[in-house]
C-alpha cells in the first residue's frame, strides 16, 4: 500500500510528515531518514500523522524502535501529532507514549520542543 | 515515560514493572504526585531492589522539582568522566548516568565494562546497563550472559534486553530458564528473543502467556505482540477475544485487531459476539465496527469495500439463522409439540430475509434425522410473511394453548401494545402451562423485562426441562449472582436441554470455567456425556472449543463421535480450520479419514463461496504446504527444543493423552497415603448428604428462615385453616405449629376440606417474612 514521508526542518526540529499506510516498509524508510538527521545533529523530532491512514503492528514496532533510538541513544525528544484515536490507543498500549510526547497539532508540539 | 505512567507502573504487583518505573522516575520524574507516591512506597515497598532505588528516585524528582541544575560533572573527555564515575558515591554515580555530562553516550562506549565494574551497587549497575543498552559494544556481549542469572531482577532484565537486541542466539541455551520466569515483563522479553530464533515456539509461548490467569501477563503478551508477525498473532488474539472477560484487555486486543485489519476477522468476531454476554457483545461489536472502518479507510480491498460490507451483512444473517436452526434441531427429539411450535414460529419470523431463506433451503441437505428434515421442509414451504395473530390481551385467555404460545412468541413485535399485560397474566397464574410459561420467559428476556425474577425462581424447580431452561436463561440475565450459587446442580442435570442451558449461562459469565466443564464431560468414560459435550459446543464460539474438540476426536476414535464433531466444522466454516482438519485426517487411523476429507472439501467450498479464501487459493497447493507443516510439527514433537513450550511448561500437554486409568493411577499416587480413610469418609459423607437431600422430610424437622428454599420435597402433616375462593390455595397449620400455603391447579382444593387433617407431599420454594412456608403441591400422602 502507498505511503510517503516528507521531511521539513523547522529550525532545530525535524518534522516528518507521514502519509498513507504506515507499515514495516514505511518504518524502514522513516528509520533511515531519522538516522541521517541524527548524525547531522538533529535530536528533536515531530512525527505528524495527519495524512496517515493507518498504522499496523510492524509500523508501531518501527516507531517504538525509532523513538527509543532518539530518546535513549541521543537523549533527543519526539513529539507525535495529529493521531486518530485508534493510533493513539495503539501507541499508548505498546509504550511509545511514555517515551514520546503527544500533541494535537504541529504548532503545539513546536512550542513544547522550543 | 510520563509521570502518569510511572505512577501506574509503580502500583503494579510485579517488581520488574516497579523497577522499570523507578528507573524512569530517576531519569525523568518531575511531579509532586510522583514524589508523594515515592514517599509512600518507601514505607511499604517489599522488594529489596526497589527499596535500593527508591531514595535515588526521591532525590532525583525532588531536585528536578526544585529546579536544581546538575553541574557537578563536566568532564572534558570520556576518560575523565569514567574516572569521576569510579570515584563517585552511589548517589553521584546515578547523577552522572542521568545528567547532561553523559549526553554523547557513544563517546563512552569503550569504557562500558569499567563503568559496570565500578558500579557501587546493583541499582547503579542496572542503570549502567539500561543507559548503554542501545550502544552496547559487541565485544562486551559475552560479559552479559552471567548477568542473566544475577540476583538482581533489574540487572537480569537489562542484560536480557541488550542480548535480545544485539545477539539473541547467544541466549538460546538459557531460554528454557528465562521462559519460565514468574515475571511477565521478563518472560515477554524472552519470548521476543526466542522469536528471532524459533518463531513457532515464540508464538506458542506468546499464546500461553496471553491465556495465563494474570492480567499483567496478558497485558505483557499484548504489548509484545507487535514484534511478532500479525498473521500468526491474529488467531491467538481472536481466541483471546472469545475467552477474555476483562473489558480493558478486550479493548486493547481490539486496538491490535483494528490496527491490522484483516477482512476475515469481523466474521470470526461476530461468531464470538453471538455467544457472549450482553456487555461483552457490545464491546466486540464496537471492535468489529472499528475493524470495518479501518478496512474502508485503508482501502485494502482495492475499492471493493462496499461489496465486502454487504457480503459480511448477508453472512451475519445467514450465520444467525443457521445457528438457531441447528440449536432447534438438536432440541427437537425431546421437544413437545408445543415447544416445536414455538421454535417454528421463531424461525418463520426470520424468513423475511432472503439470506435466511437460503440457509433453510440449504439445510434440507444437512445430514439430520427424518423428523428434523420434515421440520425444515415445513419451514421452507412457508411464505415469507410474519406470522401474526389478530388477537389482544382481552381475549387472550380464550385462545387455545397453541395459539397463546404463538401469540407470546411474537409478543415483542412493536405493534403489540398489550405485551406487558399478557406477560403479567401468564406470570401471575401459577397454573399456566409450563410450555407457555417457558415461552413467556423467553419473550420477557428478549424484551428486557426484569420484573419476573420471583416467578422464574419458582420455575427453576419445575420438572419441565423447557420451563427450567427458560427460567435459567431469564435468571442468568436478571438475577445472575443468585443463579450462580446453584448453577452446579443444573450443570449436572441428566436432561440435555437443561444441561446445555446451564453451560451456556456459565459460558457467558466465565468462558474458561465453561470450557473446563466441557473438558470434564469429555474426560468421563461415558459415551452419552461425550455426545452431550459435543452438542453443547454449539453454544461456544467455535474457535474457543475447536482445540478441545480436535484433541478429543484424535484420541477417542469413534465414527459416531467423529461425525457429530465434524458437523461443528461444517456449521462454522473458518479458514483456520482447514489445516486443522487436514492434520486430523492424518492423525486418525480408521475409515473416518474419508469423512474428514469430505468435510475439509465442503468447508473449503463454503469459504470459497463466501470469498473468505484468497483469490489464488488452490486446495492442491495448500495440501502440499500443510503436509510440510505437519511433518515439521511431528519432528518438533519427536525432538522438542529445550526452550519449547512442551519442555518448559509440560502441563500444557494434552489432557486426553492420558487414559482414564492413568488418571486413576495419578489420583491414587497423589493421595495414596490417605486413600482408604479419605475415600471411605468422603463416600459416607456423600451417602448421608444424599439421603438428607433427597429423602422427603417432615415439615417439623425444618427450621424456618425467610428467603428461597432449595429442597426437593416436604411432607406436610397439618390441619386446613382456610381455602381461597378459586380452590388454588390451601392454608394449613402443621403439627409443629408452622403455617403453610400450598398452591395447586384451580379447583384442587374443595371448600369442605376446612378443618380436615391432611398429609401432603409438596415442593417448598419460599418462606415469607412472617414465616409462612409457600409450596407447590405434588401429591396427597393421606
Amino acid at each position: 500500500m502507498n505511503f510517503s514521508i516528507v521531511h521539513e526542518q523547522n529550525e532545530d526540529v525535524g518534522i516528518m510528515v507521514i502519509s498513507g499506510y504506515f507499515s514495516s516498509e514505511a518504518g524502514e524508510m522513516l528509520s533511515q531518514q531519522i538516522e541521517e538527521l541524527l548524525r547531522n545533529g538533529t535530536i528533536k523530532f515531530i512525527f505528524d500523522f495527519a495524512a496517515c491512514t493507518s498504522v499496523n503492528s510492524p509500523g508501531a514496532a518501527s516507531i517504538l524502535d525509532i523513538t527509543l533510538r532518539i530518546h535513549d541513544d541521543f537523549r533527543g525528544k519526539v513529539f507525535i501529532t495529529s493521531l486518530r484515536a485508534l493510533m493513539k490507543n495503539l501507541f499508548e498500549m505498546v509504550g511509545i507514549f511514555p517515551l514520546a510526547g503527544s500533541a494535537e497539532k504541529i504548532e503545539a508540539a513546536l512550542i513544547e520542543l522550543a | 515515560m510520563l509521570d502518569k505512567e510511572i505512577i501506574e507502573n509503580l502500583q503494579l504487583p510485579f517488581a520488574s514493572f516497579r523497577l522499570f518505573a523507578l528507573e524512569q522516575a530517576i531519569k525523568t520524574g518531575n511531579t509532586k504526585e510522583l514524589l508523594a507516591l515515592l514517599g509512600q512506597l518507601s514505607n511499604s515497598e517489599d522488594s529489596s531492589e526497589c527499596q535500593v532505588l527508591l531514595p535515588y528516585a526521591i532525590t532525583a524528582v525532588k531536585n528536578r522539582l526544585a529546579g536544581a541544575k546538575d553541574t557537578s560533572f563536566n568532564a572534558n573527555d570520556s576518560s575523565n568522566l569514567s574516572q569521576a564515575f569510579a570515584d563517585a558515591s552511589g548517589e553521584d554515580q546515578i547523577a552522572i548516568l542521568i545528567g547532561p555530562a553523559l549526553s554523547d553516550i557513544a563517546d563512552h562506549v569503550k569504557h562500558v565494562a569499567e563503568w559496570l565494574k565500578a558500579a557501587r551497587n546493583d541499582a547503579v549497575a542496572a542503570l549502567v546497563l539500561s543507559t548503554f543498552s542501545r550502544v552496547w559494544p559487541d565485544s562486551e556481549l559475552g560479559a552479559l550472559k552471567p548477568l542473566l542469572f544475577s540476583e538482581s531482577l533489574s540487572i537480569r532484565m537489562n542484560a536480557l534486553q541488550i542480548l535480545i537486541q544485539k545477539s539473541p542466539t547467544l541466549i538460546t541455551s538459557n531460554l528454557p530458564e528465562l521462559l519460565i520466569s514468574n515475571d511477565p515483563r521478563f518472560r515477554a522479553l524472552a519470548i521476543r528473543g526466542l522469536a528471532s530464533i524459533d518463531m513457532d515456539e515464540a508464538l506458542a509461548h506468546f499464546d500461553f502467556l496471553l491465556n495465563s490467569a494474570s492480567s499483567e501477563k496478558k497485558l505483557s503478551a499484548l504489548q509484545i505482540s507487535i514484534h511478532l508477525p500479525f498473521a500468526r498473532v491474529c488467531p491467538c488474539l481472536v481466541k483471546f477475544m472469545a475467552i477474555e472477560q476483562d473489558k480493558s484487555l478486550l479493548a486493547k486486543a481490539g486496538v491490535l485487531l483494528a490496527s491490522n485489519p484483516d477482512p476475515d476477522v469481523p466474521f470470526r468476531l461476530w461468531e464470538i459476539a453471538m455467544h457472549s454476554s450482553f456487555n461483552k457483545q457490545e464491546i466486540i461489536k464496537k471492535i468489529i465496527q472499528s475493524v470495518c472502518d479501518e478496512i474502508k479507510i485503508t482501502r485494502m480491498l482495492n475499492g471493493k469495500e462496499d461489496a465486502y460490507m454487504l457480503r459480511l451483512q448477508r453472512w451475519i444473517y445467514r450465520y444467525g439463522a443457521a445457528t438457531l436452526l441447528r440449536e432447534y434441531i438438536d432440541l427437537l427429539p425431546g421437544a413437545s409439540n408445543r415447544q416445536a411450535l414455538e421454535m417454528e414460529i421463531r424461525l418463520k419470523k426470520l424468513l423475511k430475509n432472503d439470506g435466511v431463506r437460503e440457509v433453510f433451503v440449504e439445510a434440507q441437505n444437512w445430514s439430520v434425522s427424518e423428523k428434523a428434515l420434515s421440520f425444515i421442509k415445513n419451514l421452507v414451504q412457508t411464505e415469507s410473511e410474519t406470522v401474526t395473530e389478530d388477537k389482544s390481551a382481552k381475549n387472550f385467555c380464550e385462545l387455545s394453548v397453541d395459539e397463546q404460545i404463538r401469540y407470546v412468541t411474537l409478543i415483542d413485535d412493536p405493534e403489540k401494545t398489550d405485551a406487558a399485560e399478557v406477560l403479567l397474566k401468564i406470570m401471575q397464574n401459577i397454573m399456566t402451562e409450563p410450555d407457555l410459561s417457558a415461552t413467556a420467559f423467553r419473550s420477557a428476556l428478549r424484551m428486557g423485562r426484569s420484573d419476573f425474577v420471583e416467578v422464574a425462581r419458582t420455575a427453576l424447580s419445575s420438572d419441565n426441562p423447557n420451563l427450567q431452561s427458560a427460567a435459567l436463561e431469564y435468571m442468568a440475565e436478571f438475577a445472575t449472582d443468585e443463579l450462580f450459587i446453584k448453577l452446579g446442580q443444573y450443570l449436572k442435570s441428566l436432561d440435555l436441554r437443561v444441561k446445555r442451558t446451564a453451560l451456556r449461562v456459565l459460558k457467558k459469565q466465565d468462558q474458561d470455567q465453561a470450557v473446563s466443564s466441557l473438558k470434564a464431560m469429555l474426560s468421563q468414560n461415558d459415551m452419552q456425556q461425550y455426545h452431550s459435550a459435543i452438542a453443547c459446543m454449539i453454544h461456544f464460539p467455535f474457535s474457543s472449543v475447536r482445540p478441545l474438540l480436535l484433541e478429543f476426536l484424535q484420541n477417542f476414535q469413534s465414527p459416531d463421535l467423529l461425525s457429530a464433531g465434524l458437523c461443528l466444522f461444517q456449521a462454522n466454516p473458518d479458514p483456520e480450520s482447514l489445516y486443522l482438519l487436514f492434520r486430523l485426517q492424518q492423525q486418525i487411523e480408521y475409515d473416518g479419514k474419508t469423512l474428514v476429507g469430505e468435510v475439509l472439501d465442503s468447508v473449503a467450498e463454503s469459504l470459497r463461496i463466501d470469498r473468505r479464501l484468497g483469490e489464488n487459493f488452490s486446495m492442491d497447493t495448500a495440501k502440499l504446504e500443510w503436509q510440510k507443516r505437519y511433518r515439521q510439527e511431528l519432528e518438533k514433537q519427536r525432538t522438542p527444543a529445550p526452550y519449547s513450550l512442551q519442555m518448559t511448561f509440560p502441563e500444557t500437554l494434552s489432557a486426553f493423552k492420558k487414559s482414564s486409568m492413568d488418571f486413576v493411577n495419578e489420583l491414587y499416587d497423589r493421595y495414596k497415603g490417605a486413600f482408604n480413610i479419605y475415600f471411605v469418609v468422603v463416600a459416607i459423607l456423600f451417602i448421608v448428604a444424599g439421603i438428607r437431600l433427597y429423602w422427603p422430610v417432615s415439615s417439623d424437622q425444618n427450621k424456618i428462615r425467610a428467603g428461597a428454599i432449595a429442597q426437593n420435597s416436604l411432607i406436610i402433616d397439618g390441619t386446613v385453616t382456610m381455602i381461597d375462593s378459586k380452590g388454588e390455595k390451601i392454608f394449613l397449620d402443621d403439627t409443629a405449629g408452622k403455617q403453610h400455603v400450598v398452591l395447586a391447579a384451580r379447583g384442587t382444593w374443595k371448600k369442605n376440606l376446612k378443618n380436615t387433617r391432611l398429609k401432603l407431599k409438596v415442593t417448598p420454594f419460599r418462606i415469607n417474612q412472617t414465616g409462612l412456608i409457600i409450596s407447590q403441591f405434588q401429591a396427597f400422602e393421606e
